[in-house]
């Protein structure tokens, strides 16, 4: 899966999260700062992606993933 | 599976009168009403005064519980009390609350499973009810963590407050089983995500201690998050296959009430409505092992909880532990 497939899928459970739209979702964004999430949902998102993506996320690892780009690209380097 | 018939005959709460809101927060620290509302779900807690512990709030609400059971102290064949935070090391929280209520000879003792402690407690308490040793149970859960709050840490200090809730069990009388099914568990890879470390053998209260802030609460909230909503849905899976129930045909889902947005995760994922969550956290904060009785209590006087519906009850808390189990509210 391509970085551009991983984004299409993740964008609409990114945004029903956070209460968003899903334009809203680039790969420039960061989480808390642009798109209003808070640690816990942030959180809440890496749960929902982990189970979409079968993968898990450890948490020294979810602590670096800032950006909706970096969330995509740790998910297409980790995905089976 | 085997379970004897057992009917609850009384229950009761007890909140410390001192209120703290969100708004007495603010000036205690950078922080606000709306911040810790969309985090948490808590408006307001309560607090122990200094001459309330453990024992004594457990011993009101353990009070009204008899009282509404209409039975006698020296009924109570069985004393269990979930608490992480006992008046001593020793004797137990539970003994302390047998001589104020004047329980002549029960079998007392206190389980300490962090918020788990109440229901680990309540599953006990039904297997010697199972196993016919005993007859009546007055089961309480009472925890007095604002003791040992982390006032510098803004994530943590918001979310607890005191008090205690107490159900009397007993076969008397009783025409139903009341536990239909049950989970209990623990993941000790996680113990150290969530503990108070300080008053233990490991770590004795002296000048040193405190001035390492070792007898203060401690938790990785992310973690503990991830845990809890995860726990909840194995917890709920495992009790719908166990019975062959489906979510609707219960009445009501009571998770321990640790934060409104683990709750509200969980309840997403299976689709539960609303109206069949109960939730006290606004007004009385993670309450630690009183959280589940609290609410029983809180919701059967206001009517929500009425004879002969099917509740799940879900606990997670330090140890890390969990428990699941779906009861019929028998009257």
């Amino acid at each position: 899966m391509n970085t551009k497939e991983i984004l299409e899928k993740a964008k609409p459970i990114i945004a029903d999260k956070l209460g968003i739209n899903e334009d809203e979702v680039l790969e420039s964004k960061h989480f808390i700062n642009d798109l209003g999430a808070d640690s816990l949902a942030l959180v809440d998102i890496i749960m929902s992606l982990e189970e979409v993506f079968s993968m898990e996320i450890p948490e020294e690892d979810s602590e670096k993933i800032q950006t909706v780009g970096q969330m995509v690209e740790y998910i297409a380097n980790h995905v089976k | 599976m085997g379970f004897v018939n057992i009917r609850i005959a009384g229950w009761g709460h007890y909140a410390p009168e001192k209120v703290v809101t969100n708004q007495d927060f603010e000036k205690m620290m950078d922080t606000s009403d709306e911040w810790i509302t969309t985090r948490s779900g808590i408006k307001r807690r309560h607090y122990a005064g200094p001459d309330e512990t453990s024992s004594t709030m457990g011993v009101i609400a353990g009070k009204k519980a008899l009282l509404l059971a209409g039975m006698q102290p020296e009924e109570v064949d069985l004393l269990i009390v979930g608490t992480s935070t006992q008046d001593m090391i020793f004797p137990s929280t539970a003994c302390l609350i047998a001589n104020k209520l004047g329980c002549p000879e029960p079998m007392a003792f206190d389980v300490s499973a962090g918020c788990t402690g109440f229901l680990h407690a309540f599953s006990i308490a039904t297997q010697f009810l199972n196993a016919g040793l005993y007859k009546t149970a007055l089961v309480i859960g009472s925890d007095t963590i604002t003791r040992y709050i982390d006032f510098s840490d803004r994530a943590t200090a918001v979310l607890f407050g005191d008090g205690a809730g107490a159900v009397v069990i007993t076969t008397k009388g009783a025409s139903k089983p009341m536990v239909l099914a049950e989970i209990h568990g623990s993941d000790s890879s996680g113990a150290y995500k969530l503990f108070i470390g300080g008053g233990g053998s490991a770590h004795p209260i002296n000048v040193h201690s405190i001035k390492n802030h070792e007898n203060v609460f401690y938790m990785n909230g992310k973690e503990i998050f991830k845990f809890a909503v995860k726990v909840s849905d194995t917890i709920l899976d495992s009790l719908f296959l166990q019975t062959g129930l489906t979510p609707d045909q219960i009445d009501h889902y009571l998770f321990h009430q640790a934060n409104y947005r683990i709750i509200e995760s969980t309840a997403n994922r299976l689709h539960i409505p609303q109206s069949k969550l109960i939730v006290t956290i606004d007004e009385y904060g993670n309450t630690s092992s009183a959280t589940i009785p609290m609410s029983l209590s809180v919701s059967a006087d206001s009517g929500k909880i009425v004879a002969g519906q099917k509740i799940i009850l879900v606990a997670f808390g330090a140890g890390l532990t969990w428990g699941g189990m779906v009861i019929q509210w028998n009257l």
